[in-house]
Parts: C-alpha cells; sequence; structure tokens
C-alpha cells in the first residue's frame, strides 16, 4: 500500500490536490490508520504556526534609536552587523 | 551572528560561552521590554530598563559569561530584570513625591505570566535560527506561505516553483522548527 507524504496531505485537506488523486487519497485515509495521524499532525502544525506568528507580533517591538546609541556609547562600541538604525 | 549558526544563543549562554552585548541586545531586547511593560514602565523608562539590564549583566565589560552554576539562565534574566524595574519605580516615586501608584505585588510579579513571555520568545527566536539552518528558498516558500499566509499558487507563482514544491518546502521548514523549538524549550 502506498502511504501518503505530509506535503500531499497538506495539500489534500486545503483541496490544492489535482482532482483526479483527491478521491483515491480520501478512500486512503478511511482505511490507513498512519495517513490519518500524518494528518491530525498537520492541524498540530498549524497550531505551532499560529504561536509562533502571535509571537513575533508580541516581540516586534520598534527600537528607538537614541537608547541604542547611548548603549554604544555605553560600552564604546558600533556593532558593523545593526543596520536598522 | 555567530553563535546561533552553530547553536542558539541560550545554548551558548548556558554553556557558559562568552557572548559579546550586542548579540544579547538583538537577541533579549524585546524580551525585557515586554516584561517592563507589566511594570506599567513608561517608554523612556523602559529603554532605561534595557539599559540598565545590560549593565547589571556585563558589568560594563564588552563580553559576559553565565556561570551555568547559578541554575537556569531565564530564571536569572528575570530575577535581573525585575531588579532593575523595582529600582525605576522606586526613583519615579522618589522624584513625584510618593503620588505614583505602585504596581501590586512587584517582588512576584506574576510568574506565570514570565512564562508565557519565555515561550514566546522562544518561538521567536525558533523562526531567526530556522532562517539560519535552511535553504534561502525553503524559507522564503515558508515565510510567505506559512507566516505572511499568501495562496501557495502565488507563492509558487511568485518563486517560479510548482504548488507542489511550496507544500514540500513548508512541510520540510516546519519539520525543522519543531527540532529547533523542542531543544530551546530543553536549554
Amino acid at each position: 500500500m502506498r502511504h501518503y507524504q505530509l506535503p500531499e496531505l497538506d495539500q489534500y485537506r486545503n483541496g490544492k490536490m489535482p482532482f483526479l488523486s483527491r478521491l483515491p487519497c480520501r478512500w486512503h485515509l478511511i482505511g490507513c490508520n498512519r495517513c490519518r495521524v500524518r494528518l491530525n499532525r498537520l492541524a498540530e502544525d498549524d497550531l505551532l504556526l499560529r504561536d509562533i506568528k502571535e509571537s513575533v507580533k508580541k516581540l516586534n517591538i520598534p527600537e528607538n534609536g537614541v537608547a541604542y546609541r547611548r548603549l554604544c556609547d555605553t560600552f564604546q562600541e558600533i556593532p558593523e552587523q545593526h543596520s536598522s538604525i | 551572528m555567530g553563535y546561533t549558526t552553530k547553536k542558539s544563543l541560550l545554548a551558548a549562554i548556558q554553556n557558559g560561552d562568552e557572548i559579546s552585548w550586542f548579540e544579547f541586545y538583538e537577541t533579549y531586547r524585546p524580551l525585557i521590554i515586554l516584561r517592563g511593560n507589566d511594570y506599567r514602565l513608561s517608554s523612556t523608562e523602559l529603554d532605561d530598563l534595557c539599559q540598565s539590564v545590560l549593565l547589571d549583566i556585563f558589568k560594563m565589560g564588552k563580553r559576559f559569561r553565565y556561570d551555568p552554576a547559578k541554575g537556569r539562565f531565564r530564571d536569572y534574566l528575570r530575577r535581573v530584570i525585575s531588579h532593575n524595574a523595582i529600582d525605576l519605580i522606586r526613583k519615579r516615586k522618589d522624584r513625584e513625591c510618593a503620588c505614583t501608584e505602585f504596581p501590586g505585588n512587584l517582588t512576584d510579579m506574576n510568574e506565570a505570566h514570565w512564562q508565557e513571555e519565555w515561550q514566546a520568545h522562544i518561538l521567536s527566536q525558533a523562526l531567526v535560527i530556522l532562517r539560519e539552518q535552511v535553504e534561502i528558498g525553503t524559507f522564503q516558500v515558508f515565510e510567505l506561505y506559512a507566516i505572511k499566509g499568501e495562496p501557495p499558487e502565488k507563492v509558487a507563482r511568485f518563486l517560479g516553483i510548482s504548488v507542489s514544491a511550496v507544500y514540500v518546502a513548508k512541510s520540510r521548514a516546519v519539520a525543522k522548527l519543531r527540532k529547533i523549538v523542542e531543544q530551546l524549550r530543553e536549554e
């Protein structure tokens, strides 16, 4: 029996699987526990991605250029990598 | 960013490796500011908090080495932020003749909230590390499709790849991301 890979199942659940492949995939999922588990893992991935997006938004705090330069003065160093200011 | 290419900055700190003030600032500034908001500090005070936390940790030196015997770095950082935030509020009170409202329970500011903030920090760092660990094309697909929510057809057209390739790249990136997050949570 041919099992489905995560990218294929991701396409399936998002309705992006080619029409002719969709029905065999649906039938396969009914009888295959292994592929159903994989499909559920994609839902867990969605939760992780949601949490990451929220975290990035939460921590996207604009930098104060004056405060940064004050730190450079304190440490007597202007790092080259810093390009945002 | 020297450390994150091989291991995370957190792992380097926990190992007792030497890190620069700038690496520390780039990585932890948002977390320090976020925590400072819990203490209802003004925007000027938040900048002062960031400065004083760095001075406290680096003691005026450009580099810092954490002593792993002190326990988990996250607990140490929480204590340093808390100590400096309370100090700033005290200074404000002195200036304003004790008429400033003092946020309740300052010495034990919600531990659960700190855990949430730490988790948010871990997740946003995981994305930074992912960018360094996967091929640029894979990261581009992942960012456009999984993070920014662009339709897969649009991403495929934009990058000149097939829609299936978008899903393959996303799957690869998410698997890697899971490992990075697990590793960061253990550190």
